[in-house]
């Protein structure tokens, strides 16, 4: 056995391009599947999001519907006879540069040992008296570049903050990108003073307070938080179940792909081993001892490299969940062992799988064989490959069809997919061939012919090669179709010339009616957001006509009832909210307000991409009079005929800080937090689309390699050494164009499951179907590319090599 | 080959070990204080006590936030109707901070309170905790003439003494406290040096003997009937400085007894760090009609530590002393009556029931309480 594996590693040694390549194809699949699972831990692990981190799992929060509670509130509950441990929190996003931070101001002696928070009372003591200190985990301090005792600016609500840094408290990565502040200094700060955002209490004795929990506030568990959490990122998360499942099929292939390649390369090393009294089963040994060998160390590489990976993907996840859901992730992720090691574990397991198939063709090689024989000659054979394509297509669709559910519909991918893989070769040698028969007396359709006889060698890497070009276009397709529906939609939305924010202060009525007299404004809307107290979120708007023509009603109406919802007869829903609680045209919708519940008849069903959560939408006079709220969030400025502009300084009158945004300003916005949102995906799809250039590399050398004997044929018979590059390079070429054509319609299919099937689900929106079609026209450059790239090297070498000893294999 | 093997081990090494590093958990930090440290601080900023002033009651019983720190300090022994004995601290600690910056916050302090609430069952030989932190703002903590509190913990003050009414999940105490016997003013009528400088020293007054009548449970909330009607007699100390520790004490052993004959004796003994007393410790002899105390200064008694315990942190007791006065004829031994009664919450410190008696004689002559502290730093 030394002898033999003293045998393989002088193979080895001989071929160090193939040992890296072998190597780096592992790795680079294994360095996807860790790169997404751990992403994917990070955004499950975000949803336990800041304090419940930080406290643990099992702690019970006082809060309001509304997310402020009055401090005395917490005074009256601490001094409640045997009142357990009440952790009082005011918490507020802000960002440090570009970096999401939460800002947490907790009162240090509510969080003695034992009680319900991990941050030691001690450690935050030294908060006190120090005016607008905080501390941070000794990585937040690190990745900011800054040493204690040196000041941060923190911008919250459009104003610039200043914050010191006085020490670092450890507490895992639960404290990462978080500053942690005496609640007093934090009050100062935020100038909240009387606020909380909520108080914890250990759950085990929350049944003591129950009974003292004053009027309109709440209990929420953690368990419940992380449902709701959860809830609001579903889509996201689905979104990248979807990528990581996908790269997993993908790796999967390249991994096979590798081991095959080493395989085919080594057929007549083989031969020679069963010539001189190897047994078969000490080749199957000295083989999966080389395969554990191979796949435990690019496995190895590859966990590390999808580590590193995942790190760089996270920075791209993190703006968008603070933009979007309000969570702000760790800075970096806590791998378990036993993930990387199961999935180590796993490289081992598929690497054995797939050498096992390779095995019993190694074991069918006759000793003393040399070289490679042909492929049993023969066409698509009959309708027997078609079986299991017809039967997962039809299960596929059959799941998308019967259930309504999001993972079925992954489900469904998935298996539409495999459907793809099986198909894949058989359509792609059958296009070969009818290539190789077009342009049958040229150079290019005899090289193409000779493609036909390495059926077995081909499949796998045109399957990979395939699907990985038509994952990455399709999903590139989903996202620009998806983004040109959220830019038609904003821009239909958007229709007053300028907006009127606050940048501290508020819209009140004092302001309405101050901007109201402004010479250049003839109308005013204005949205206003509450989220009502069962969780959904009502806006309250001031539609002027103009305003109300900016809704994209969504069938079964056309329209609606503009003077019932002016007069406050009734609500309007998202589409997100409508189908997430099956809403019809006409139905009654409970609203729970200050004063009891009151019904309100649909009237209509509107395009909106703004939350997936949804929202219902009801006119702000009667909002006004029924929750005696006369804020506005947002004020929309309709100008008189003949204005283009605000005059400036018109600011300057009104009590705060206010500022004007045009039109396209917002629109920018919103498409710049939309592109933020889909970075990740297009990170992966171009993560997808590298690998598929490693396997069509990998597949295309390794073919070259072992068609050597018939090049030498082909140079004895009088094929110059260019002639012969030409021909390497054109089957080289061929196959790849053949993989970039067959990845056009995987990368529709993909496409239209992503934007017909898996977002409504997902998201709870429609998006209006689009073919950015100008996608595939990247396909066919990127593949023939990489097509050339791999047939250079193989050609080079043949081309010089002595026809002689090759030809005198063929015993 | 064997070089290959090598090559390959260390790679596989590397690159494991990096993983593994990348998946440790972080160490959580732990941290416990000093009494000493909790209690002392330099004074600096603060105002200092550097001689006698006449108390004025009641408002001497409130808080004197001016000063550095502060302490409200009950123990006391009592009995069931049945024989079984219980011993209860309880005590609120004032700490005041640096006031730092002003802030609009109703949660700006300088002032930060601590409560200690511990039950001895010598029967069980079961000692409760519990401690209590709050920020002396928003009406979370706090001491007037009338009322000391920490959240709902508190003592309210009556016609004859004190009410108690301390209550936590797994035990609690409602006392009622009367003064049997005047305040006597510890030191020179009050001002008690613990150190060499002026500002070394506190303002100290002690109830000794209070007549203690009430219930506490020993049992968790909720149960019925777990309540125990108790009587005995309590203790309460009162004292606040600024600074008052000097810097070569490392510790102390405080008693307080009181005697079956009426009398009742306070000693404590600061400590140097190699064990040896300091000249500042001291005391005081109440005669047995309550009516008359002698003031001792260090050379007018000795204490000398007779059994050791070590507790399950190797941390070591004197949980047995000889308490010796010469010129009152008095030689008496101090006994933890059991040895498990040490704070474990943020600082470690030693504070039980005990009792006294004739040195090595078997009758029990009175009952006290014991304060060991700095033996954990």
């Amino acid at each position: 056995m030394r002898l033999l594996l003293q045998f393989s590693r002088r193979f080895l040694y001989r071929h160090p391009g193939q040992l890296l390549l072998a190597l780096t194809g592992i790795a680079a699949g294994v360095a996807v599947v860790t790169g997404v699972l751990l992403l994917r831990d990070v955004l499950l692990g975000t949803l336990d999001d800041a304090s419940s981190a930080l406290s643990g799992r099992d702690v019970v929060r006082i809060e309001t519907p509304s997310g402020t509670l009055d401090e005395a509130a917490f005074v009256q509950l601490a001094a409640h006879p045997s009142a357990p441990d009440l952790v009082p929190v005011l918490n507020t996003r802000v960002r440090i540069g570009n970096e999401p931070f939460e800002l947490l101001g907790l009162d240090p002696f509510s969080l003695a040992d034992g009680g319900p928070m991990r941050v030691s009372g001690p450690a935050t003591g030294a908060l006190l008296g120090q005016g607008h200190a905080a501390l941070v985990s000794p990585r937040t301090l690190a990745s900011l570049q800054r040493s204690i005792g040196e000041a941060v600016t923190v911008r919250h609500a459009g104003q610039d903050l200043t914050v010191t840094l006085i020490g670092t408290v450890d507490g895992g990565p639960a404290l990462d990108n978080r500053l942690i502040m005496d609640l007093a200094a934090a009050q100062d700060l935020l100038g909240r003073r009387g606020e909380l955002s909520w108080m914890e209490i250990d759950a085990g004795q929350v049944e003591r307070l129950e009974t003292a929990i004053p009027d309109g506030l709440r209990l929420s568990r953690s368990e419940t938080r992380r449902d709701s959490a959860a809830r609001l990122t579903q889509g996201m998360r689905s979104n990248l179940t979807a990528l990581s499942l996908l790269a997993l099929l993908v790796g999967l292939f390249v991994v096979y792909s590798a081991f095959s390649f080493l395989l085919v390369q080594r057929q007549g090393q083989i031969g020679m081993l069963r010539a001189v009294g190897v047994t078969p089963g000490q080749l199957i040994r000295l083989l999966s001892i080389e395969t554990l060998m191979l796949a435990g160390l690019g496995g190895l590489i590859g966990l590390a490299a999808g580590l590193l990976l995942s790190e760089a993907l996270l920075g791209l996840v993190r703006a968008p969940l603070a933009e979007l859901y309000g969570l702000v992730a760790g800075r970096s992720l806590n791998p378990s062992l036993m993930m990387l090691g199961l999935i180590w574990l796993a490289t081992l397991m598929l690497a054995l799988i797939s050498v096992a198939g390779l095995l019993k063709r190694a074991l069918a090689i006759p000793p003393g064989q040399l070289s490679r024989q042909e492929d049993a000659a023969g066409g698509v054979r009959g309708w027997r490959p078609f079986l299991p394509v017809m039967a997962l297509l039809l299960v596929g669709s059959g799941l998308i069809l019967l259930s309504e559910s999001l993972p079925a519909a992954l489900a469904a991918l998935f298996l539409l997919l495999a459907a793809c893989a099986l198909l894949v070769p058989v359509v792609g040698l059958w296009l070969l061939g009818a290539l190789a028969r077009l342009s049958q007396r040229r150079l290019l359709g005899r090289a193409l012919g000779m493609l036909q006889s390495a059926r077995q060698r081909l499949s796998p890497a045109l399957a990979a090669l395939s699907l990985a070009l038509g994952l990455s276009a399709g999903i590139a397709m989903m996202v620009l179709g998806f983004r040109a529906s959220v830019d038609d939609w904003v821009d239909r939305l958007l229709r007053a010339p300028v907006y009127l924010t606050a940048q501290s202060g508020i819209i009140d009525q004092g302001v309405v009616d101050a901007v109201q007299d402004w010479p250049e404004v003839a109308e005013l809307s204005s949205a206003r957001e509450r989220t009502l107290n069962d969780g959904r979120r009502l806006i309250a708007y001031d539609l002027p006509e103009a305003a109300w023509a900016g809704f994209d009603w969504l069938a079964p109406t056309d329209g609606a009832d503009f003077a019932a919802f002016r007069e406050g007869r009734g609500v309007l829903a998202s589409e997100a909210m409508a189908r997430r609680h099956d809403l019809a045209i006409g139905q009654a919708v409970d609203l729970v307000g200050p004063d009891g519940v009151q019904s309100f008849p649909l009237l209509g069903i509107y395009r909106d991409y703004a939350s997936d959560r949804g929202a219902l939408a009801l006119d702000a006079g009667m909002y006004r009079r029924w929750f005696d709220d006369h804020q506005r969030d947002s004020l929309g400025l309709y100008f008189q005929p003949g204005v283009t502009a605000i005059e400036t300084g018109r600011l300057d009158s009104l009590p705060g800080r206010f500022q004007l945004t045009r039109r396209e300003q917002v629109r920018e916005q919103t498409m710049a937090v939309f592109d933020r949102t889909f970075r990740i995906t297009w990170a992966l799809a171009v993560l997808v689309a590298i690998i598929a250039v490693i396997a069509l590399t990998s597949a295309l050398l390794a073919l070259g390699l072992e068609r050597r004997r018939d090049y030498a044929t082909l140079r004895a018979l009088g094929l110059p050494p260019a002639g012969l590059s030409r021909w390497v390079v054109s089957q080289t070429l061929g196959l790849a164009a053949v993989a970039a054509v067959l990845a056009i319609p995987i990368s529709l299919l993909i496409h239209s499951v992503l934007s017909l099937v898996i977002q409504p689900r997902a998201f709870g929106w429609s998006v209006a179907f689009s073919l950015p079609w100008q996608v595939w026209l990247l396909l066919l450059p990127v593949a023939l590319v990489s097509g050339l790239l791999a047939g250079l090297y193989p050609a080079r070498v043949i081309s010089r090599r002595d026809p002689a000893p090759m030809l005198r294999a063929r015993a | 080959m064997k070089r290959d093997v090598l090559i390959l081990s260390l790679l596989v090494a590397i690159l494991a070990g990096w993983l593994v590093w990348q998946t440790r958990e972080p160490a959580t930090p732990t941290g416990q204080l000093s009494l000493g440290n909790v209690l002392g601080g330099s004074g600096e900023g603060f105002r200092r006590v550097t001689g006698p002033v006449p108390f004025e009651f009641p408002r001497d019983h409130g808080s004197h936030p001016e000063y550095q720190n502060e302490w409200w300090y009950f123990v006391g022994n009592l009995a069931a109707p049945t024989g079984e004995r219980f011993g209860f601290q309880f005590t609120l600690f004032r700490f005041a901070l640096d006031s730092g910056p002003a802030l609009d916050s109703d949660w700006q302090t300088d002032q930060v309170w601590m409560a200690h609430l511990a039950m001895s069952d010598a029967s069980g030989g079961r000692f409760f905790q519990q401690e209590r932190f709050a920020r002396g703002a928003l009406g979370l903590a706090g001491a007037t003439d009338k009322r000391w509190w920490l959240r709902d913990w508190s003592v309210e003050a009556t016609d004859q003494g004190w009410q108690l009414d301390l209550q936590t999940d797994d035990f609690g105490l409602e006392l009622d406290l009367a003064l049997t016997r005047p305040l006597v003013f510890q030191g020179d009528a009050g001002y008690s040096r613990k150190g060499p400088d002026r500002g070394n020293a506190s303002r100290y007054y002690s109830a000794t003997r209070l007549a203690a009548s009430g219930r506490l449970r020993t049992e968790p909330r909720g149960l019925n009937g777990q309540w125990v009607e108790v009587d005995g007699l309590a203790w309460l100390d009162r004292e606040w400085g600024s600074g008052q520790l000097a810097d070569d004490v490392s510790g102390w052993d405080w008693f307080s007894l009181q005697l079956d004959d009426g009398r009742d004796l306070m000693v404590y003994r600061l400590r140097h760090p190699d064990g040896s007393a300091t000249r500042f410790s001291a005391g005081a002899l109440v005669a047995a009609d309550g009516q008359t105390a002698r003031i001792l200064g260090h050379e007018d008694f000795r204490s000398t530590p007779l059994r050791w315990w070590r507790d399950d942190q190797g941390i070591r007791w004197p949980l047995a002393w000889r308490i010796e006065l010469a010129d009152e004829g008095i030689d008496w031994q101090v006994d933890a009556v059991f040895d498990q009664q040490r704070w474990t919450a943020s600082v470690p410190y030693w504070e039980g029931m005990v009792t006294v008696r004739e040195y090595q004689q078997p009758e029990i002559i009175g009952r006290g309480y014991m304060e060991l502290s700095g033996y954990a730093d």
